[in-house]
């Protein structure tokens, strides 16, 4: 159980750096002119200025998945390994981490042909690395799922 | 499920309390509830022997099988 209390802290500074990250990009974009400079180099992407806002719906959906593993690995930590609801919150986590691993592969793959002064093969990489965690976590919700009935199953033998 | 267990009968026969029969086969009040209601999705051979020894009756008198 440690581990997952360890799990549990990563995640948790994972969001915090997430939302403090939201905040330094919400202050730089709207309340500060310092990113004004760099918007002649938004023109050879292919949405303009509007690019890096595409990235920011991507960095959402991860900070929504990783709020329900928080959730999911909370309930462990609460009830033990084996229950349905942190079986759920992985699913939904691994879903919305899919998604975004998807679509972020999508649009940088989009970058990467359209947009010819820029290449973002590192990103594709982070792309496939998100989506492989996605599908790791629907089959530790499985696996959670499938352990949960061995026990209740347990608990009800005599 | 087909299979009822009638540890009630038994236990009026025998004019023991529920909770006397618990405590001589060592399991809890709760799970010997769970049998009785017929919620037990199984039942160990070693608690059927026990329960049989203590009320002195056969695995025939506790469980019956009644097609649905």
């Amino acid at each position: 159980m440690k581990k997952i209390q360890f799990l549990n802290g990563f995640v948790l500074l994972l969001i915090i750096l997430y939302v403090i990250n939201f905040l330094g990009n919400a202050y730089l974009t709207w309340f500060s002119d310092f990113l004004t400079q760099f918007e002649h180099l938004y023109e050879n992407f292919i949405f303009g200025y509007y690019t890096q806002f595409v990235g920011l719906v991507f960095s959402i959906i991860t900070f929504i998945g990783l709020l329900s593993v928080k959730s999911g690995l909370k309930e462990i930590i609460k009830q033990g390994f084996f229950n349905s609801i942190s079986a759920g919150k992985f699913i939904i986590g691994g879903k919305l981490f899919l998604i975004s691993g998807l679509l972020n592969f999508i649009f940088n793959l989009i970058l990467l042909f359209r947009s010819e002064e820029m290449l973002f093969v590192g990103e594709i990489g982070q792309s496939f690395l998100l989506m492989i965690i996605g599908f790791s976590l629907y089959i530790i919700s499985d696996i959670l799922q499938n352990g949960n009935l061995l026990k209740q199953e347990n608990e009800l033998t005599i | 499920m087909p299979i009822v267990v009638n540890l009630d009968v038994m236990l009026t026969k025998r004019n023991m309390k529920s909770k006397d029969l618990a405590e001589v086969i060592g399991i809890t009040t709760a799970n010997l509830s769970i049998l009785k209601s017929g919620k037990a999705k199984a039942v160990r051979f070693s608690t059927l022997e026990a329960i049989c020894d203590a009320l002195n009756c056969q695995p025939a008198d506790i469980l019956e099988y009644i097609k649905d």
